[in-house]
């Protein structure tokens, strides 16, 4: 893969992540249904529900790693993107694409903890967790982000700018 | 002595080989990187190490489940199969592959790949295709996500105990452990290393 095909494809993947991150976040991402009582959730709802019941610690969690860590990786990669083939702060966009790599997978933990609480919520009408489509957004803004960091490698930050 | 150029995988830029002393390591000179590291005590056999036991780890954190919920005498257990099989079967098939991928085939892979690939460079690249596993290792590695899985574990016991009685199973136990394995292997195991190690490029004692 030449490096105009990865600058292209990580500029194609940031746009639609950018896209995506909306309904993501507007979107319901799961059905939680309680003795009866339906209630949609959304990444944020997730976030407050937590926050509500006092539990501050896995609402911080959740927060960056859900809300937080997806916006600032596609804004990253916009200003990498940006950047691209200037000599400016090239060491510090190398470190910032490596703390990219580092905590970007985190974001996966919505991802996971909405496969745990579907599998443990099948208890029909006292319990059940249905998926919703957020999740498919949600999940699309993750690959979308997680595919840019790989595709832009480090090497391409050190190299002269050629025709885009 | 500089005896030859190796490349600095971060930035693509040629640095001249030195030879190291045990913990001395050599930086890019552009990039700052580190392209080279002699450690103290081979790290192929704790890597090695740590692979075979991820393998084992692996194998029982999908025989048992891993917390049992209940909700008014009714009660479900789950592994982490089976939130794969829930989603699939509730028509979110791509949310179902993704969580498959991260949390079962890419771990499998790359304790396999590893353990394999620390076999054959303890045995001096004798082991047939060590390169190709390698390569197979650098690419489950980013997708290699069980330490995420484990702490949404946590964070799903914590909301469920908010609806009813969450009960743990010692499946979380061996996903813990495969999670401890999974971070010591991010800093025991140099893909770079080992393929200097496969590819002969490395000065033996």
């Amino acid at each position: 893969m030449t490096d105009q095909t990865r600058i292209s494809l990580t500029k194609g993947l940031v746009a639609a992540g950018l896209v995506l991150y909306i309904p993501a976040n507007v979107l319901p991402v799961m059905t939680i249904v309680i003795a009866g009582e339906v209630s949609d959730l959304t990444v944020l709802g997730g976030v407050e529900e937590f926050a509500q019941s006092g539990l501050m610690g896995a609402a911080g969690l959740i927060f960056l790693a859900s809300i937080v860590v997806p916006f600032l990786k596609l804004l990253c990669m916009c200003w990498l993107l940006m950047l691209h083939g200037s000599h400016r702060m090239r060491p510090h966009r190398m470190k910032a694409l490596r703390i990219l790599h580092q905590i970007g997978t985190w974001s996966m933990i919505d991802i996971f903890l909405l496969s745990v609480l579907a599998a443990v919520g099948q208890l029909g009408i006292m319990a059940s967790v249905v998926p919703q489509p957020g999740a498919v957004f949600f999940a699309g803004v993750l690959l979308c982000t997680l595919f840019a960091a790989e595709i832009y490698q480090p090497r391409m930050i050190w190299r002269p700018q050629t025709a885009l | 002595m500089r005896s030859s150029y190796i490349s600095c995988d971060q930035c693509g830029s040629r640095v001249p080989e030195l030879e190291l002393q045990p913990g001395q390591s050599l930086r890019c000179g552009l990039c700052k990187s580190v392209v080279k590291r002699k450690r103290k005590t081979e790290s192929f056999q704790p890597a090695c190490a740590f692979g075979m036991a991820g393998m084992v780890f692996f194998a029982l954190a999908n025989l048992y489940p891993i917390m049992n919920f209940s909700v008014a005498g009714n009660t479900q257990a789950n592994e982490i199969l089976t939130g794969v099989g829930v989603l699939r079967a509730q028509g979110y098939g791509m949310i179902a592959g993704l969580v498959f991928f991260c949390a079962m085939l890419a771990p499998a892979v790359y304790f396999t790949g590893v353990t394999y690939v620390s076999l054959a460079c303890m045995a001096r690249g004798s082991l047939p295709l060590a390169l190709p596993f390698l390569n197979l290792v650098r690419r489950a590695e980013p997708w290699n996500l069980v330490p995420v899985f484990a702490a949404a574990c946590m964070v799903s016991a914590v909301k469920l105990d908010m609806i009813g009685v969450v009960n743990w199973q010692p499946g979380i136990g061996w996903i813990a452990l495969l999670a401890v394995c999974a971070l010591a292997l991010g800093s025991l195991f140099d893909p770079a290393e080992a393929e200097r190690r496969l590819t002969g490029k490395e000065k033996l004692p």
